[in-house]
């Protein structure tokens, strides 16, 4: 069983601040996890943590019912991709993916099929020789995949990988590490700051920010229904109003904007929004695409279900129309159908959500 | 699953686990720290603080005597030779760095290649070569006495003026070097910023290039005053009486304590200066940040400026070969034979011949690579050590150990040579009751101290270029600490060290300033033998030994030269000349 545990890790360096706070999670035997925040959330720590690079301030660290905790580097059987790739500049491609298997002490002939192998899946058959000062950056992170994978590591940890290349390519490798790792099925830790590199890759996904873990979750799931605030903006564009609870209805409750209006938002079972009470702060987190507008009759109260809002500027993108708001102190976003009646600069409007795809998140 | 609640207050963080802080590379980096440090303490620190307190045994008094006598005169006069060393080849090195880096001139090429030909002067053939050249019965007095009529005595550079010239000569390289460094470091892109904001090319110089070469003059000031400092080679051909020519008089003469006190002082005005060039260097911060656009050469226009620009770099390059050119040609003199010719009147292969079939005459040079073969060992291995544990140590504490290194570099030869024999001369427990003078270690154990500085830069700066992630991989991929030192780091490292540590074997080799002080009479080393010869007219032996030092260090110079180009196994990103260029000037500051 190749899965990775961390118990109440946390990771303290001089000071008080912790880089990384009380962090629980599991990943599963045969899993694409991803540690996704921006830089400095505690991500790559975390993963040099689980590596034996770093050693927690406090927690417990298993690979299976294996407590790796205090097992150094070398004894923990990791294949790490790390961001600058990390080659051996003295040693030829073959060289570099051999490594790990001299230090397993693997027999010559096996090591050499096993390193042509490695080789042929990443796509650099016939490279074994080049020199690593010889090959493109997009080469020199494959030889770095095939390193880390032809030990058939327990764990294959990937610290922003594609980072160093550019747009194009890091889709076509992404596309292929994803391959590679599923025909493996080898448990995998991939650390990105890059939320779309993390959707398109992952079974599961972490979500950091300041050493914190906010929410652990499928893609879609994260997307949907994000647990707090910082997840609702992070992933995907959001909107997010801060409120509190005026009531709970059977199924669904009703938020008073710090701003007067109320909004509604359903109640999903096993969420916060089953878990609040009256007076509760939260904050609703309503997508741009969410969002619909209409005209403000002058004389017209702002009706229950909407908020009034000022429209700054819009902007035809050809599929659909953005539209940036100003409401109070805040700007929001809407993305709404091409209509040939846009709302002028300067108009006041009213933005209905869908109540349905309104969402509950901690402030 | 979907909801991890956001922790409200930080948890009080557990201290179980605290021990773990330290990693197993971590522990291996602080367990190979503690030999390292005992080797450092008993050879560098403890030597010198024997000295110190040798000094005090008389009470203090006699730093009484040093401040009444001729101590108080000398110390004012190696400080005075030093900051006049200073003016004089700062001047002479900076013109030659911006003649070179930004003028276009018939001859150009040719000076680039000589003007760190003094780099490959020995210490005491070196000062010799310059008193036959420029002393009263030196060739070039003689010769205008002939062509011109002028007498000889009124041209020469004799005591004061000949260090002078042999300071003004040996030592502008680091202006050269650390200057030339600095102006091909600052790109044209800001040199042309400036001027496209208006600035004259004269108001661009005052505000953009000098303030940038600023670190580049003072670390070749600093360096210079050092190595003045300990100059002791032309003060005893000149007969001045420096700080170290005193030294030496008081050693000779008995005077233990004085000798001790005067060193004192000595090493206290050098390690003062590294102390202050550390801090300069660690300071400054102006480093270029830009993308690096080529400076364009300045090409020299015009008939009579470019007739003059190749005279004048003609003269120059004779000037600077006129050392080396010597040494040869007394090589081949026949003993004895050159009195008040203007250039030797005979010549032989004999004195060459001699040195490998007399056994006598090859012993010295058995003895000064022996020892000094000996000495580079030992610097390889603690100075690519003490570099790999500096560079991975985590914490404070690793600054110390630096400067422990360090020392040696900062203190006249003179003085480790006096800090060896007071150590060493009888059992105590600081020595571990080792008694050394006399012995056949006494003088590996004199170029390992001076010269080890050298192999531990050269180790550090080969060992920032490695790129730690690439330790980790090793790690990661199943070696051990030791094995990914002995599989990955150390092969990295090693065409640095292997200049490093050829550059130290040849200074060995060359040494004369610390073996004059300590040399057991079974094992006299090649640099004393020279002057012994030299003492008793063997002149064509002196100098023909002193060209086989010439040659070694050419040999030298040019291998490390091929070593140290960024070949295949570098990464590419190289750090800013800086590293190099202070890799060199260590290479040669503990020559003088």
């Amino acid at each position: 069983m190749n899965s990775v545990d961390l118990e109440s890790i946390t990771k303290i360096y001089g000071g008080t601040t912790p880089s990384v706070d009380d962090v629980s999670l599991t990943v599963g035997d045969g899993e694409f996890f991803t540690l996704l925040g921006p830089s400095g959330c505690g991500k790559s720590t975390t993963l040099r943590m689980i590596a034996g690079f770093i050693s927690p301030t406090s927690g417990t660290i298993r690979f299976g019912d294996r407590d790796v905790t205090s097992l150094p580097p070398h004894k923990r059987d990791t294949g790490m991709v790390f961001q600058n790739y990390a080659l051996f500049p003295h040693m030829d491609v073959a060289g570099n993916v051999a490594y790990g298997l001299s230090m397993r002490r693997v027999g010559k002939e096996e090591k050499r099929t096993r390193v042509a192998k490695a080789l042929e899946i990443v796509g650099l058959d016939g490279y074994a020789d080049r020199r690593i000062d010889q090959l493109s950056g997009g080469q020199q992170q494959r030889v770095a995949l095939a390193r880390a994978l032809v030990i058939e590591p327990s764990v294959l940890l990937l610290d922003e990988p594609l980072s160093n290349l550019d747009a194009k390519l890091r889709e076509e490798t992404r596309a292929q590490i994803r391959q590679i790792q599923q025909r493996a099925s080898t448990t995998s830790v991939y650390v990105t700051h890059d939320q779309s590199e993390a959707m398109a890759m992952s079974d599961r996904i972490a979500v950091m920010s300041a050493g914190v873990l906010h929410q652990v979750g499928a893609p879609r799931e994260i997307y949907r229904r994000p647990a707090t605030s910082f997840v609702a903006r992070f992933i995907g564009r959001s909107n997010v109003l801060e409120g509190a609870i005026e009531g709970v209805e059977s199924s669904r409750l009703a938020v008073r904007l710090d701003g007067g209006e109320a909004l509604f938002a359903p109640i999903v079972n096993g969420t916060l929004s089953s878990e609040v009470v009256k007076g509760d702060r939260v904050a609703l987190s309503l997508r741009p695409e969410t969002l619909r507008i209409d005209p403000l009759e002058d004389t017209a109260e702002v009706p229950v279900g909407a908020i009034r809002a000022t429209v700054r500027m819009s902007e035809f993108t050809g599929s659909s129309c953005v539209v940036w708001l100003r409401y109070g102190e805040q700007d929001l976003l809407a993305t709404i159908p091409d209509t040939d009646d846009l709302p002028q600069d300067g108009e006041d409007v009213l933005l209905r959500p869908d109540i349905e795809r309104t969402w509950v998140v901690a402030p | 699953m979907t909801l991890t609640a956001k922790p409200q207050a930080a948890a009080v963080p557990r201290r179980r686990r605290s021990r773990l802080q330290l990693t197993a590379s971590d522990r291996f980096v602080y367990a190979l720290s503690i030999p390292l440090v005992l080797i450092l303490l008993i050879y560098i620190v403890f030597p010198m603080i024997a000295t110190v307190v040798t000094s005090m045994e008389g009470g203090g008094a006699v730093y009484q005597d040093f401040l009444g006598g001729n101590s108080r005169r000398a110390l004012f006069l190696s400080v005075g030779i030093s900051l006049a060393s200073v003016l004089t080849s700062g001047v002479l090195g900076t013109a030659l760095a911006v003649l070179l880096t930004r003028f276009s001139f018939a001859g150009r090429s040719v000076l680039k290649v000589f003007a760190l030909l003094p780099l490959a002067l020995p210490p005491l053939i070196g000062a010799m070569s310059f008193y036959y050249l420029y002393g009263t019965s030196g060739i070039i007095p003689r010769l205008l006495e002939e062509v011109i009529g002028i007498p000889a005595s009124t041209t020469s550079f004799d005591g004061l003026a000949g260090v002078m010239l042999v300071h003004t000569l040996t030592m502008y390289p680091y202006f050269y070097l650390s200057v030339s460094a600095g102006l091909s470091g600052s790109d044209a892109s800001l040199e042309e910023a400036a001027m496209n904001l208006g600035a004259s090319r004269a108001t661009m110089w005052r505000t953009v290039l000098l303030p940038m070469l600023t670190p580049a003059l003072v670390s070749g000031a600093l360096l210079t005053f050092m190595v003045s400092m300990a100059s002791f080679t032309a003060p005893q051909f000149y007969n001045v009486n420096t700080l170290t020519m005193r030294i030496v008089a008081a050693r000779t003469s008995g005077a233990y304590d004085l000798a001790a006190a005067q060193s004192t002082v000595l090493s206290v005005v050098s390690i003062l200066f590294l102390l202050l060039m550390r801090w300069y260097q660690n300071r400054r911060l102006t480093r270029s940040m830009s993308k690096g656009t080529p400076q364009a050469l300045k090409v020299v226009q015009g008939v009579l400026p470019q007739i003059g620009a190749a005279l004048g770099s003609a003269v120059i390059v004779a000037i600077l070969v006129a050392p080396v050119a010597s040494i040869l040609l007394l090589a081949f003199t026949v003993n004895g034979t050159w009195t008040t010719q203007i250039l030797p009147p005979e010549y032989t292969l004999q004195n060459f011949i001699d040195i490998f079939t007399e056994p006598r005459s090859l012993r010295p040079i058995l003895v000064s690579s022996q020892m000094s073969a000996v000495a580079m060992a030992a610097s390889i291995v603690v100075g690519v050590l003490t570099a790999w544990v500096i560079a991975r140590w985590k914490g404070k504490g690793a600054g110390i150990l630096d400067l422990m290194i360090m020392l040696p570099w900062a203190l006249p030869g003179t003085v480790v040579g006096v800090n060896i024999v007071t150590a060493f001369a009888s059992p105590t427990p600081f020595n571990l009751g080792q008694v050394l003078i006399g012995s056949l270690w006494i003088l590996p154990l004199a170029y390992f101290i001076r010269f080890v500085p050298l192999v531990f830069r050269n180790a550090a700066a080969s060992l920032a270029q490695i790129d730690p992630s690439v330790e980790e991989a090793a790690q990661n991929l199943g070696a051990g600490p030791f094995r990914t030192l002995r599989t990955i780091t150390l092969p990295l490292m090693a065409r640095g060290v292997i200049a490093g540590a050829l550059l130290a074997f040849v200074q060995g080799f060359g040494e004369y300033v610390a073996s004059v002080v300590i040399y057991p009479a079974r094992y006299v080393p090649l640099s004393v033998e020279i002057y012994n010869r030299q003492y008793s007219n063997d002149l064509g032996s002196a100098f023909a030994y002193g060209s086989l030092q010439v040659l070694a260090i050419l040999i030298v110079l040019i291998v490390s030269e091929l070593l140290e180009k960024p070949g295949r196994f570098r990464r590419r990103r190289r750090p800013a000349g800086a590293d190099t260029t202070a890799a060199t000037t260590t290479a040669a500051a503990p020559a003088a």
